[in-house]
């Protein structure tokens, strides 16, 4: 009798549906942040994420079922967060999308419920996390080294007389800022400058005097935000400092407004270029531009809007495979068969399942107003680095 | 030496804009006695209105500039006279802080609902690539009006302080009011000019900050604290010092990139504007300061033992109660304002009771919370320990300067040590890996605490107990010296009270309670991300509790409830939030009639209901105590004197 009644509880258990699972929806979450610190400021994680959904709803669903996005905002507290990822956990199927400065915050309530989680991470130890899938994958201490190493090729004497202006104000970026130290020395760049800056620094003028008197010929920006390194390139014409200025994926934003001071300035990246301007030579820039204009009007697109979709897709993607009766087990044995993914153009090739970041990348370069690709030529697709990553002892993980 | 003016050139560049805010703050403050904390959010603000005019509806930039400074900012200013700031004048330091810190959150606040922030705004320059070469220094034309507007600010404000009725009366309302107005100065219309000039220079630095740090509400309002140390340099009262305090910051910094070695520049820059307000307040002899005048109603009355009891108790019932219907985020809601509550109780034994303003309390939160990571594998009743130890401590490293400094000088100097503490510390990733931790729950007498459910009615009675033991404080002798102190230092050392003594004491208790606060909080969130812990958390919790009562138990409860929904409002109703703002407007314009926020109110409700039972026969009121006035918040019942 005991045992017919657990085989009957294990039946039953095991036809029930999976949390957020109906005959016609499923439900996911995601935590950004949203209202707090700064009103707005990841918005566009959930715009992405719910724009994918959108699209892929118009197109009937994922095997019948519409997708649902319960987007959460962090209010910037961890504890919020904590308390949201538990929600999620017990009652949709998995976090897609979403993006916070206190996503450590989840894991707890990740691990617990073996939540798969498919979103970009800023918390370093939620990296190797085994129930997170990034669509491009993050690894602590380490970087994408190809564009550096075609920046040295493409200007031998420029990396040997290196500066730059980092930030303060956030530990994260400086860890980051470690790494490429760490990376550009492995490569023999030399470095003449560097200082990280105040969150409220409103003038680099001291800098760029002592950089043109140290000699520097290549300018580093990897973390400030656009209006800065607005004020940096317009300093560095200022002062006649004749450098590259060379800066992270921030500065292909909307707020980088250096009228023609800006000519020249690069950024390396593994994203296409994804404002627009790759529309015609990558179809799915335009079917992510459209969709996130129409789920919200008013969104700008930025690299957390890019994110959301992405992970979106890499979600969907394994759901497809997950059959009609989807369970987190199901999905995570899909998602560890994606070993390579590019969102349809939208990044470079990467290696979600086991955690290897795409060792291909472009380089776009801002002139007379937008940007445009320089490499690789012809202006489609990424170039690629054998042993593109550093440190190049890195080789993933199993799950 | 060519490179040394360059760096001196660059560097007086950056203190112009330094000295332009400065010398907003000090006008104010000449005039007026109020040391406006909301400087540079009004500043933000009219930035905000000068890219709407222009950027946003198209309309000429020179007209919109006119319009924004000389019509906009002035009435502006009158407004904000007439219904914030007149009835400060005499009033406690706690209450203009109060009133000032909660403007700057109106602002905040309306600024951020109107200018959708997730839309990117810059301010173009007004030359686009003009540039001029000064000794070996190429300036654009901005830099050069920048630094042109210091200068003309400068010879105007002292044309006005020197040469006019005007500024000649500006000095002497502030030095005393009464005799001013026996002379034939007519304070109010005096006072409203000088808030107009206030204003008209915060807007014009943050209209000449916005082109390079782009529309970003917290940059633009946030910017004016590195004013603060030029300002305290001019001791507030002297421009030509404040102009020299703007041009050393500015200098300095530019010198230190040129001339500090490479290993030390991060450090040296970081620590340069708070480190100078720090030093200067430490070094510089104190000018008098404005508030020399207490004028006050009858505060609400002390608590009884019994009344604490009740109240602990009704707390941890209440606690247990709600802990039992609620789950997920509401129960760590309530086990968020529990923790903010007990921080906030150390504001009422330091700031209610004691007359000590401290602007640090988050900072607190979060050494607490480092602590508890620290020790025994983060998750001890010694973590708890080293939380309250370490706090208490740091609690006592910052009564060495309160010995010395007082009132505004003091509140400047816990902001100071905030802003430090977030630059150096929590931001460091050698002492806080990756800007976060997670911080464990201690077991306690061999109980586990591991679910919401447990550790929110830990808090609780943690909470309870530090009520009632505050409570027993400020009703025996230490309580009673708090007070003296609060009223008059000077009469204290007269009738031979230590003052170092109980200002050692009062720092350090506080400083513990807040790193107990600390612990639970941390325990509570489970991870923590430092960057929680900034200044400005701190500013909005004093705000809450002077809210909700000050020199009240029941404030604390309150203002840890009020901080923490906060952001659930934010969450999950977006669209009321703004209304939260103009709750705090409400709020703050009351305070500045009644200092003692709700307290007061209760103590009216109480006193009525006291009366009522007596009327009808049943007694009532404390035994031993006197019934408390009901005669209404219009009447000022007593006039002390601390200056």
């Amino acid at each position: 009798m005991g045992l017919g009644v657990t085989q009957a509880a294990a039946a039953a258990s095991a036809a029930a549906p999976a949390p957020g699972v109906t005959a016609k929806t499923i439900t996911v979450g995601s935590i950004s942040d949203i209202s707090e610190p700064i009103a707005g400021l990841f918005e566009g994680a959930k715009v992405g994420t719910e724009a994918y959904f959108a699209y892929i709803n118009s197109k009937g669903g994922v095997n019948g079922r519409k997708l649902i996005l319960n987007g959460m905002d962090s209010a910037f507290s961890s504890g919020t967060v904590a308390s949201e990822s538990q929600s999620i956990a017990k009652n949709d199927f998995a976090i897609v999308g979403g993006f916070s400065l206190l996503d450590g915050a989840e894991q707890t309530a990740i691990d617990a419920a073996k939540l798969p989680t498919i979103t970009q991470v800023l918390s370093p130890t939620l990296y190797g996390d085994p129930n997170l899938y990034s669509a491009i994958p993050l690894v602590n201490d380490g970087e994408i080294s190809g564009p550096f190493k075609w920046l040295k090729k493409e200007y031998p004497k420029d990396v040997v007389a290196v500066g730059l202006i980092g930030s303060n104000s956030a530990a994260t970026a400086i860890t980051a800022e470690h790494t490429f130290r760490n990376l550009t020395y492995s490569l023999g760049y030399k470095w003449l400058y560097s200082r990280d800056a105040g969150f409220a620094e409103t003038t680099f003028l001291p800098d760029m005097i002592e950089m043109k008197n140290a000699g520097v010929k290549m300018v580093f920006e990897p973390t400030q935000q656009g209006a800065y390194i607005s004020t940096m390139a317009q300093e560095m014409k200022q002062e006649g400092l004749n450098a590259l200025l060379v800066s992270g994926g921030n500065t292909y934003e909307e707020n980088f407004d250096p009228g023609s001071s800006g000519d020249g300035t690069l950024v390396t990246g593994v994203t296409a270029l994804y404002e627009g301007q790759d529309a015609k030579v990558v179809p799915a820039v335009a079917t992510f531009d459209k969709w996130a204009k129409k789920v919200d009007p008013q969104t700008e697109l930025d690299l957390y809007t890019l994110y959301g979709w992405i992970n979106a897709q890499l979600f969907v993607q394994a759901l497809q495979s997950a059959g009609a009766n989807p369970t987190r087990a199901g999905l995570d044995a899909q998602l560890d068969k994606i070993t390579s993914f590019n969102a349809s153009g939208l990044i470079s090739p990467q290696d979600p399942a086991q955690k290897i970041p795409g060792q291909c990348w472009l380089v776009a370069q801002y002139e007379n107003g937008t940007w445009k690709r320089i490499s690789p030529d012809p202006k489609s697709g990424f170039v690629c680095s054998p042993k593109g990553f550093y440190p190049t002892s890195y080789k993933g993980i199993s799950r | 030496v060519n490179e040394f003016v360059s760096f001196l050139v660059a560097g007086i560049v950056t203190g112009s804009i330094y000295a332009v805010t400065a010398s907003g703050l000090v006008v104010t403050y000449n005039a007026t006695g109020v040391f406006n904390f909301a400087h540079g959010a009004v500043g933000m603000f009219l930035a905000y209105l000068y890219w709407q005019l222009w950027q946003g509806w198209g309309w000429n930039p020179v007209l919109s500039l006119a319009l924004v400074l000389l019509v906009i900012a002035p009435a502006f200013a009158l407004v904000v006279e007439r219904v914030l700031m007149r009835p400060l004048y005499g009033s406690s330091l706690n209450t203009m802080i109060v009133v000032t810190l909660g403007l700057f959150l109106v602002l905040y606040g309306t600024t951020g609902t109107i200018w959708n922030q997730a839309i990117t705004r810059n301010l173009p320059d007004w030359f686009a690539s003009d540039q001029v070469d000064v000794l070996g220094v190429n300036l654009t034309y901005e830099e050069l009006i920048t630094a042109f507007c210091a200068v003309g600010v400068a010879v105007a404000l002292w044309a006005l302080f020197k040469r006019t009725r005007m500024g000649v009366a500006m000095r002497a309302v502030v030095d005393d009011p009464a005799l001013a107005s026996l002379t034939g100065a007519r304070t109010s219309r005096i006072s409203g000019f000088a808030w107009m000039v206030g204003f008209l220079l915060a807007g014009l630095a943050g209209i000449l900050l916005a082109p390079g740090t782009g529309m970003s509400l917290p940059i633009l309002s946030e910017l004016v604290i590195f004013g603060y140390a030029a300002a305290i340099v001019g001791r507030l009262r002297s421009l030509p010092l404040t102009f020299l305090g703007a041009m050393i910051l500015g200098v300095g910094a530019s010198l230190a990139v040129g001339y500090v070695p490479a290993s030390l520049l991060n450090d040296v820059t970081a620590i340069l504007p708070m480190g100078l307000l720090i030093v200067a307040l430490l070094l510089l002899p104190q000018a008098k300061l404005a508030v020399g005048r207490v004028v006050r109603l009858r505060p609400p009355k002390v608590a009884s033992f019994t009344m604490t009891l009740v109240g602990g108790v009704a707390l941890v019932a209440g606690t247990v109660l709600l802990a039992a219907l609620i789950t997920g985020n509401n129960l760590y809601t309530l086990g968020l304002a529990l923790s903010i509550g007990l921080a906030a109780l150390s504001l009422v034994l330091l700031s209610g009771y004691g007359g000590q303003v401290w602007l640090c309390q988050f900072t607190f939160l979060g050494l607490g919370s480092w602590a508890m990571t620290k020790v025994d594998g983060g998750s001890s009743a010694l973590g708890v320990l080293a939380a309250i130890g370490l706090c208490a401590a740091a609690g006592g490293v910052l009564a060495l300067p309160a010995l010395r400094l007082r009132g505004l000088y003091m509140a400047l100097a816990t902001l100071a040590f905030a802003a430090l503490m977030d630059n150096l510390f929590f931001t460091n990733p050698s002492i806080i890996p990756n800007g976060s931790m997670n911080v464990g729950r201690p077991d306690l007498f061999g109980m586990r605490f591991a679910t919401d459910r447990a550790f929110v009615v830990l808090i609780a009675v943690v909470f309870a107990l530090c009520l009632i033991g505050v409570g027993a404080l400020r009703r025996g002798p230490f309580g009673r010296r708090l007070v003296a102190m609060s009223d008059s230092q000077a009469a204290c050392v007269t009738v031979g009270m230590s003052i170092t003594r109980t200002k050692l004491a009062v720092f350090i208790l506080a400083g513990g309670m807040a790193g107990l606060a600390g612990a639970l909080y941390g325990g509570m969130s489970r991870t923590v991300s430092f960057s929680q812990f900034a200044f400005v958390q701190s500013l909005v919790l004093f705000v809450a509790v002077a809210l909700a009562g000050i020199t009240i138990l029941s404030g604390s409860v309150q203002a840890g409830i009020g901080v923490a929904l906060l952001p659930v409002f934010a969450t999950h109703l977006p669209s009321i939030s703004g209304f939260t703002y103009i709750l705090f407007g409400a709020g703050i314009v009351a305070v500045g009639r009644n200092p003692y926020g709700l307290g007061l109110v209760y103590s009216y409700v109480g006193g009525w209901w006291d009366a009522r039972r007596a009327r009808s026969g049943a007694g009532g009121g404390v035994p031993g105590s006197p019934p408390p006035d009901v005669s209404g918040p219009s009447l000022p019942h007593e006039v002390t004197s601390v200056g």
